[in-house]
């Protein structure tokens, strides 16, 4: 655990990670934003829960290959996660090290903003920069990019909780988005205190990417869903 | 369940219906595949486990207004998941879903009744080499996805099966998921090229999943696509194949989303 300084806050650094970020040409990588008066990136959203995530833009060049369906099959994106993951930054058993793809097209099922595959290794996570959503909404982009990264962390969407800010419940990240009503205002670009402690202090083990299986984790987290495991 | 009792290494599938029973109109999210996490399946023998579903998505929310009596039915491919294989071993288990997406009371969880499922071994060599063939990783995975140029492992063995063994319900299964990858294009990443549709061969594979005692989902995959590639390709009657689906399956209350979805189909040829 050590302490650093973003601009006047004084954060408690718990962990470091990695997030290899790749892109299909023609998309973007998860953006900036400014929301009700502060600002938001992936690493901030993350540093705030103990995390300093390390963002690495890697392959901008991969092939725009959707075609006129501008449709991506699970089989696709399974053939794209696993052919363009960059060795060099793939080390699982030294550090935290995740995988994110931002895809051009849409998935095969209407209304999905990302996903994540659960193979024993949490293996990465795609964007579909083709939903309208995503493509015209900095806000909804950037919180999917969060939500899904989460969930490689092993944090599911029983680990959000709720806040209130100026009278408005606020939804962490982890939340399925279709909770988060009224859209934007009920946006948290924040994890709650369950996502938080996951992130920062529950076995490195059962964080990692390809270090347990999704929803292996102690009995504390076991709790917050109501004793799943 | 389609089925009561499945051959170890069978892809199974759980049929959810949802279903009003009180009096009141209520709007309900429709994403009934666990995947969105509306839906989750608890499967137990020796303990209760939860069903991991191999491909987690996060969507905005595809609504439905159920009136009094009306219901909204899914399906849930719960044969592999992200821990693999799910049925691991012969033996009796219990299956059972939740559900948590009432828009209204978003916070209450309904339960299904619980189905049991028998997960009998093989019987003989030939079952055991049939088994052996469809049990890998790669073969779960290239089933679940019906797809995956890349899973070469996978497919080789599938391949096997659907060839030394073409008479068993097993190829059934292993000639769908062939017959519905050759059926479209293929986005390949690691050659960076798409690889072409292959219509004939897809044929192939899809009429004799037809033929076999699968899981009836499967049989109405491999109509469903054989309509498609007949139609896409003009190589056949498709309205004649969904005919004969409406024939075959008019009767049965799991399928029937889908018999008036091939009785449109139909309808929408006929008057061309």
């Amino acid at each position: 655990m050590h302490i650093r300084k973003i601009g006047k806050t004084t954060v408690m650094v718990a962990r470091k990670a990695i997030v290899e970020v790749d892109k299909v040409q023609g998309t973007q990588f998860p953006p900036e934003i400014q929301f009700e008066g502060s600002s938001y990136s992936l690493h901030s959203i993350y540093l705030d829960a103990g995390v300093d995530l390390d963002v690495r833009p890697d392959n901008d060049l991969i092939p725009d290959m959707a075609g006129p369906d501008n449709v991506y099959s699970d089989s696709e994106l399974h053939n794209l996660m696993t052919s363009n993951r960059n060795p060099l930054i793939k080390k699982p058993k030294k550090t935290m090290s995740a995988y994110m793809v931002i895809v051009g097209g849409v998935y095969q099922t209407n209304g999905v903003l990302g996903i994540m595959f659960d193979s024993m290794e949490r293996t990465g996570c795609a964007i579909f920069y083709g939903h309208s959503m995503i493509q015209s909404d900095p806000r909804a982009f950037l919180r999917t990019a969060a939500h899904e990264l989460g969930h490689e962390f092993n944090l599911h969407h029983e680990d959000g909780t709720t806040f209130q800010e100026s009278s408005v419940t606020k939804f962490t990240i982890m939340n399925q988005t279709w909770l988060i009503t009224p859209w934007p205002q009920a946006i948290g670009y924040r994890f709650g205190d369950h996502e938080k402690i996951h992130l920062s202090h529950h076995n490195k083990k059962n964080v990692r990417p390809g270090g347990s299986p999704f929803y292996d984790c102690n009995a504390e987290h076991s709790q917050w869903h109501g004793g799943i495991t | 369940m389609g089925k009561e009792e499945y051959l170890i290494g069978e892809p199974a599938v759980a049929y959810l219906d949802l279903i009003n029973k009180g009096n009141e109109p209520i709007e309900v999210i429709d994403q009934l595949d666990p995947s969105f996490g509306v839906v989750k399946i608890h499967i137990n023998s020796d303990k209760e486990v939860l069903f991991r579903p191999y491909i987690i998505a996060d969507a905005v929310a595809h609504t439905t207004i159920l009136k009094a009596g009306e219901k909204v039915s899914g399906t849930a491919k719960i044969f592999f998941g992200g821990e693999g294989w799910t049925f691991k071993k012969p033996g009796n288990y219990t299956v059972k879903a939740t559900y948590k997406g009432i828009i209204s009371i978003p916070k209450m969880e309904i339960k299904s009744n619980i189905v049991d499922v028998h997960i009998r071994g093989p019987s003989g060599k030939a079952e055991r080499d049939q088994v052996n063939l469809i049990k890998g990783e790669e073969q779960g995975l290239f089933l679940l996805m019906e797809g995956g140029d890349h899973l070469k492992k996978g497919i080789k063995n599938l391949v096997k099966l659907s060839k030394q063994y073409h008479d068993s319900d097993l190829a059934g299964y292993a000639d769908l998921a062939l017959g519905v990858n050759l059926s479209r294009n293929f986005k390949d990443f690691q050659k960076g090229s798409v690889r072409p549709a292959n219509p004939q061969e897809s044929v192939e594979h899809l009429q004799k999943t037809i033929d076999k005692d699968v899981d009836d989902w499967y049989k109405r995959e491999a109509y469903f696509t054989l309509a498609d590639v007949y139609k896409k390709h003009d190589l056949g009657n498709a309205t004649q194949v969904m005919n004969e689906f409406v024939e075959n399956f008019s009767e049965d209350q799991k399928l029937q989303r889908s018999v008036q979805k091939a009785k449109k189909i139909i309808s929408e040829s006929n008057s061309k």
